[in-house]
């Protein structure tokens, strides 16, 4: 090798530190500046009709993040996670009416619980295929919402059967997590939404992970590695259930009344795995974007449409999810994601001309 | 003891009809492996059709059949042929084609709101057919006579697909497709036909057991849920891709739902049907009548 060409490898080597280095300043920039529009959006967003819209949003960008960890990594199809909304809902509720415990300590102890059924479930299940799975979530949510509308009282604790839980809406602030006005709702949905994704970006890249997707993709040639795939999903699976169930408490606190039909309905667990699989499961844009893209569809074509046309927001929800289906199979992130790269790669090839030239 | 066993009659009558409907959503896993969620809906449908029929023309309910039959083993075969093919090429290698349940999911949600915006959210029943309400006496005990009718139509049609399946040489190339595609597309079976033919079989049996629906039941868009959930506990019960595994589940979770109420609150019944179905899927996975390997 002679000391031109070391010279010049040495630039490239300089020139490609400088474009990654450049790219992971535009993912930092880019991060920052979605983060700063939703802290800020609330200061300019005065309707409380929006907020609420964006809260919701948000609220289901939490709930997909949580099923994506054992939707989307662990590559099976909880149909059923309602459970576990119903779960913490019910917990904190419960302790905080009869009680008097706060719901901010009823939040952790309905994660608990809901952890444990989700690994009662997941035990049996996960050695199945992925289509038993499926039924047998499903199975288990309806089954528990029937048992929720036949119990008045569950040992001491009022369920009030099918009539549900209302809140009262007395003693507002903070450790009673109950507020006049929706800010702070909005504030604490998206910090619980950007923790969330948080734990979800430190699972991907951690062992976890990778046994995660290994056991999702190729089972059999997982477990031959000596990956124990199973125990790997009902980790996630033990994460996924005591996350889902938080915001069963923020839900709660929110609407301040609960009911079975509406918190443990096979709706809205169905609701949760679409949005998932448009938006692209097993990714960490992909639940995002899902809710962002299909809430503002189903609450504007409920507030606009909703006595003319019912059940239409249901018929897109179809129609979106049959053609991503068909012509992105793994949901609108990644389009989107490639657009985000071009522009960036753009940016940096402007940038580096610039520095050579 | 009389009145149980009138229950018990009726519940295994009515529970044959379960079976009916779930019988169609056997067929369909039992040749694509797919369980079609959109089961319920197709059978929403078929009663809608029935419906229709009865309500336009004033024959006899059971006469419908003949339209309902064809109608909706062609809805079927093309739903199969334009919506659900695409995917299933496209996910041939994958063992568990998990996009395919998907699409069925959106299929279901689809057909259910189109008929809810189509025809409204009321029930729809035909009050003045020959057989609406009709009891028979036998001894002491009443049977429900259009019950009953669902119980030999469940019957016959359980014969009539087995015969189908068993000695007719399309009956063979289903069978040999189910067991193992890449073999019988070797051996020149066009397999995306033989799906095609097998969702519109199952769609067609979802059709028959709409038309043994329509005289005693409502016909409103979430009909099919209700049919649905059970058409799923019912497969697994009696074995995923069982025929005659299927009219049994069907006759004992009509069993447990008729003679349950007599010693606790009805309601409870469903919750016992749950926690049946999960014990079955803990303990014995591939159902009472199921092949191992299918699942």
């Amino acid at each position: 090798m002679t000391g031109k060409d070391i010279a010049k490898e040495a630039q490239i080597q300089v020139e490609t530190n400088d474009s990654t280095l450049l790219r992971k300043k535009i993912e930092k920039l880019s991060l920052l500046l979605i983060a700063g529009l939703a802290f800020g959006l609330p200061l300019v967003m005065r309707s409380p009709t929006y907020l609420h819209i964006v809260i919701l949003i948000y609220f289901y960008a939490y709930l997909t993040t949580s099923w994506n960890m054992v939707g989307g990594f662990a590559g099976v199809l909880p149909m059923g996670h309602a459970v576990f909304i119903g779960t913490g809902a019910y917990t904190s509720t419960v302790l905080s009416l009869q009680y008097g415990i706060s719901p901010w300590i009823g939040m952790i102890i309905g994660g608990v619980i809901a952890t444990f059924i989700g690994i009662l479930i997941g035990l049996p299940t996960f050695k199945m295929r992925g289509a038993y799975f499926a039924l047998a979530t499903i199975a288990f949510a309806e089954g528990m919402r029937v048992m929720v509308e036949n119990i008045e009282y569950l040992g001491p604790f009022q369920l009030n059967g099918p009539r549900g839980l209302q809140i009262p809406p007395l003693n507002t602030g903070l450790s009673n997590f109950m507020f006049a006005n929706k800010e702070p709702y909005y504030y604490i949905i998206l910090v619980m939404l950007i923790l969330v994704l948080g734990i979800t970006w430190f699972i991907s890249r951690s062992k976890l992970g990778y046994y995660l997707n290994a056991g999702g993709e190729e089972p059999e040639a997982a477990m031959a590695l000596g990956v124990n795939v199973s125990r790997a999903k009902l980790i996630a699976m033990a994460i996924s259930s005591f996350l889902t169930a938080l915001a069963g408490t923020f839900y709660a606190q929110f609407s301040l009344f609960i009911h079975p039909k509406s918190i443990i309905s096979l709706d809205l667990s169905f609701e949760i795995a679409f949005i998932a699989l448009i938006g692209g499961r097993g990714s960490i844009a992909g639940p995002i974007l899902g809710a962002l893209l299909l809430r503002p569809v189903s609450d504007f074509s409920r507030i606009y449409f909703g006595d003319v046309f019912p059940g239409l927001h249901l018929v897109i929800f179809g129609v979106v999810l049959i053609l991503v289906m068909i012509y992105q199979p793994r949901g609108i992130q990644e389009p989107l994601t490639r657009i985000y790269e071009k522009i960036v790669d753009r940016i940096v090839a402007k940038y580096s001309r610039g520095v050579t030239a | 003891m009389l009145f149980i066993l009138e229950d018990a009659i009726n519940g295994i009558l009515m529970g044959s009809i379960y079976g009916l409907t779930a019988m169609g959503l056997t067929i369909i896993f039992g040749v694509l492996k797919v369980i079609n969620f959109a089961h319920g809906s197709l059978l929403m449908i078929g009663m809608y059709v029935a419906y229709w029929t009865v309500a336009l023309t004033g024959i006899h309910p059971y006469l419908s059949l003949f339209i309902v039959i064809p109608a909706m083993y062609l809805f079927g075969y093309y739903l199969q042929d334009i919506v659900i093919k695409p995917i299933f090429k496209a996910e041939k290698d994958v063992r568990e084609p998990i996009t395919v349940i998907i699409v069925t999911t959106g299929v279901w949600y689809i057909l259910d709101n189109m008929t809810l915006l189509f025809f409204g959210p009321q029930y729809r029943s035909i009050d003045d057919n020959p057989l609406k309400g009709k009891m028979m006496e036998l001894g002491e005990i009443m049977i429900s006579v259009p019950k009953l009718w669902g119980f030999v139509t469940a019957t016959i049609t359980a014969f009539a697909i087995y015969y189908f399946l068993q000695y007719t040489r399309m009956g063979r190339a289903i069978r040999a497709t189910s067991l193992d595609r890449d073999a019988a597309s070797l051996s020149g079976i066009n397999q995306y036909k033989i799906y095609n033919i097998a969702f519109g079989m199952g769609t067609a049996v979802a059709g028959i057991a709409a038309v043994t629906l329509v005289p005693f039941y409502n016909t409103f868009p979430s009909v099919g849920v209700l049919f649905d959930i059970k058409g799923f506990i019912i497969v697994v019960l009696g074995g995923l891709g069982s025929i005659h595994g299927a009219i049994i589940g069907g006759m004992i979770i009509g069993l447990i739902e008729s003679v349950g109420p007599q010693f606790m609150a009805a309601t409870w019944t469903e919750a016992i049907v749950y926690g049946l179905f999960l014990l079955v899927l803990f303990v014995k996975p591939s159902g009472l009548f199921g092949v191992k390997y299918d699942w």
